[in-house]
């Protein structure tokens, strides 16, 4: 799982002005000592290029409702009037600077501004885990136990000359909940232990250039699944159909069907893995696999038509929290005899 | 002479012997053959091929009865197909449309054998042009006179590139290519003369460009983690999808040939996404576990429309040629138009994984989506007898066709798109 946010690099300073507009300021100084401080905050707190963005002033100082509040974005006057504590923005594009200001000045002369300036990033967090999936599956191998999640943080900080800040600029932090991990510039990528079996882990990395304009930071949420276990017909033409499972109430007209089981998500590299331990029965009597594909099923009808039903078992020696089941009905519709193998439905 | 005497018994015993030995020999020998018969009997070289049918949707009606007839049987044709045509009934490992004079032609790679044939939409024929044997091709693309094959080799995906070479044998073409190996993840032409490829290992995920001979390989792009697969594009961009899970978030980027990222769509829980070959529109579909929807994006800075009446995944989508824009059924003129197969009934809990694990298919119905406006219409109703679950659409370059496997059973359909 992908989560990111995107972050602004932002400044807010409490500064004494006359209310008549004066460029930024980023000390807060004083001209007549009856400043009051302001208090600029924003929703998202780390918006993204094009978002909406609003800001919202507070003050202990001033009693906003019954003061004269003006707004600028960029030296231009976006709202003005008594008690308009709120203004929204539009944050630009990567590499843009967006400087608001908020001056506030009461019924008693007093008067206040802050300043806040907005400058967009993009921070994409990529993971992918080492859990099995089955040749030519089109999706994610999500966490199964005991998985290794490899991460990837993408930052784009893109500077006021149009280039984007190389990784080698960028510090990267990481965090797994409130635990940092990892910390060090360049360091994009991370590996690390997936979320125990039914857990989730919440991860964190926050990226900063190394002069600290630009701050960006990505969270995803990575949860653990339990390994499942699907059944595939191995044919001897077309090689195992992935493209269709099988399924419970599944009916065949065979003689003799070989069923190949994958455990999606376990923590193997092969479902020949040697550590894996695969416990066959079919219709209550187990079957001994072969030892050299015990993934795999071979079974014989003898004559027999009716339902068989595949129970599978599989656990690892190296891997204590692997254990899946699956349990299918396979029914034989059509009995047409065969001079070879044994029954293992009737066990002879 | 006791001696000649026993020299005759010996003879007499040895001659027993051997005679004994090659009666035994000649029984043994009958019963392996027996055995060997009946093993490829089960094995459906000589009967019916075998199948499941459940309750699921996985194993829908149209299988019952087998997988149907093998292409390498070649049709005669001569008359125009229906408008829906069944091209192949056998399970096929992939396709393409190639030019063939002022009209196209449905290349095919068929899954058993690797053989390579030619499926033309007007006069009803397939003609198989390769005798190059490749069992058991599960993936393969098509462009021209290339193909690339992806089988299985030792439990590892194994990647055959071949052309199809001068000679001909009962006119019959020879393919001839290089194997790239295995650990391609995922693979697709880039232009006539170039591949590009996902490869992973230890040190992460390699974005890699080749020429179609495998020689000239250059790394474009190198991350420690990323389970990407690449979507098709024929003008030459290379744009990586994030591998889709149902309510899992993921991304999608347009990479240059220097390596940089552009993203196309960031955070969108199962992403599935279908670039537009000559602009920058997008088809978006997203999964977020409880169901499924789409939207359209005309171009980097626009918004995303919701198309509301098409819940589908991009993958069951195909751009039309932007010169084709009065197929649809609308007299609407159009500029942007994509023909998506919508299922017609719910899909569940998270469709996407199931869909890909093959536990579950879907019934379709075509939907004409207006790109620019944002809406979308039905617009072919695939009242078959068989249950048609759309994968890989792909529209040819007149606009008149649409080809699609079924996910169900791998097969081959062609819809004719102007009655």
């Amino acid at each position: 799982m992908i989560a990111r946010l995107s972050l602004v690099s932002l400044t807010i300073t409490g500064t004494l002005l006359s209310l008549a507009y004066a460029p930024a300021a980023r000390a807060q100084f004083s001209l007549t000592g009856l400043e009051r401080p302001l208090t600029l905050s924003m929703t998202p707190e780390y918006p993204m290029s094009g978002d909406t963005v609003r800001l919202t002033v507070q003050s202990y100082g001033l009693d906003l409702n019954r003061s004269e509040v003006v707004w600028y974005e960029n030296e231009k006057e976006i709202a003005r009037g008594t008690g308009v504590t709120t203004a929204s923005v539009t944050a630009g594009a990567l590499g843009s600077r967006t400087t608001v200001e908020v001056v506030a000045e009461d019924e008693a002369g007093l008067i206040g501004s802050a300043q806040a300036t907005i400058r967009p990033t993009e921070v994409d967090l990529l993971w992918e885990s080492d859990s099995y999936v089955p040749p030519f599956y089109e999706g994610r191998a999500l966490p199964g136990t005991s998985a290794i999640i490899r991460a990837q943080a993408l930052a784009r900080f893109k500077q006021t000359n149009g280039t984007l800040l190389p990784d080698t600029s960028i510090i990267y932090t990481w965090y797994k909940g409130n635990t940092r991990m990892s910390s060090g510039r360049g360091r994009s990528s991370f590996s690390f232990p997936g979320p125990t079996l039914f857990g989730t882990d919440d991860i964190r990395v926050v990226a900063e250039s190394t002069d600290g304009t630009l701050r960006g930071e990505a969270r995803t949420r990575i949860q653990s699944v339990d390994p499942s276990l699907e059944l595939y017909e191995n044919h001897p033409l077309f090689g195992v159909l992935f493209h269709r499972a099988l399924v419970s109430g599944a009916r065949t007209t065979e003689t003799e069907e070989e069923v190949v089981a994958f455990a999606y998500f376990a923590h193997v590299e092969s479902p020949r893995d040697q550590s894996l331990t695969y416990v066959w029965r079919v219709n209550d009597q187990n079957v001994t696999p072969d030892p050299k594909a015990p993934h795999t099923l071979l079974i014989t009808t003898n004559n027999y038509t009716g339902p068989a039903t595949i129970e599978l078992s599989l656990t690892s020696l190296t891997d204590i929290f692997l254990r899946a089941t699956g349990s299918w009905q396979l029914t034989f519709i059509q009995g047409n005899a065969t001079i070879f193998g044994t029954d293992p439905f009737t066990n002879q | 002479m006791p001696n000649e005497r026993t020299f005759t018994y010996i003879g007499f015993a040895a001659i027993t012997l051997l005679l004994f030995g090659l009666a035994g020999w000649y029984f043994f020998i009958s019963r392996q053959t027996a055995n060997i018969e009946g093993t490829d009997l089960a094995r459906g070289f000589d009967i019916s091929i075998p199948s499941f049918a459940g309750s699921r949707g996985s194993t829908v009606e149209n299988i019952v009865s087998g997988f149907g007839e093998r292409a390498s049987s070649e049709k005669k044709g001569g008359a125009r197909p229906p408008r829906l045509w069944h091209v192949n009934a056998t399970p096929i490992a992939g396709f393409s449309f190639v030019p063939h004079g002022t009209s196209s032609l449905v290349r095919f790679v068929e899954r058993s054998t690797g053989h390579v044939f030619d499926a033309d939409p007007e006069g009803g024929t397939v003609v198989r042009r390769t005798n190059t044997l490749l069992p058991k091709i599960y993936a393969a693309h098509v462009q021209g006179e290339t193909v690339i094959e992806r089988f299985l080799r030792d439990d590892a995906v194994t990647t055959f590139v071949g052309q199809f070479g001068t000679t001909t044998e009962d006119g019959l073409l020879a393919l001839e290519g290089v194997n790239l190996g295995a650990h391609i993840s995922d693979i697709a032409f880039l232009s006539g003369t170039e591949l590009t490829f996902i490869v992973s290992d230890a040190a992460g995920t390699h974005l890699v460009r080749t020429k179609l001979d495998g020689t000239g390989a250059k790394e474009i792009l190198l991350l420690a983690a990323g389970d990407f697969k690449l979507a098709p594009l024929s003008d030459g961009r290379i744009v990586l999808v994030e591998r889709a899970a149902s309510g899992i978030l993921g991304n999608a980027y347009e990479v240059s040939i220097s390596g940089t990222l552009t993203p196309l769509m960031r955070g969108v829980p199962g992403l599935t996404l279908l670039p537009h070959a000559s602009s920058e529109a997008l088809l978006i579909g997203t999964d977020s576990g409880a169901g499924l929807s789409l939207a359209v994006k005309t171009s980097a800075t626009g918004t995303l429309l919701p198309l509301s009446s098409t819940p589908t995944t991009a993958e069951k989508c195909a751009w039309a040629p932007q010169a084709r824009s009065d197929n649809a059924p609308s007299t609407t003129t159009r500029t942007l138009v994509a023909y998506c197969a919508v299922p017609q009934s719910p899909t569940g809990t998270n469709f996407l994984d199931n869909w890909y694990r093959g536990t579950v298919h879907t019934t379709d119905s075509w939907y004409v989506v207006d790109g620019s406006a944002g809406t979308a219409e039905e617009f072919f109703a695939m009242n078959n007898a068989t249950a048609i679950d759309v994968e890989r659409p792909v529209i040819d370059k007149s606009g008149n066709y649409i080809a699609f496997m079924n996910a169900s059973d791998k097969s081959l359909w062609l819809l004719r798109i102007a009655e």
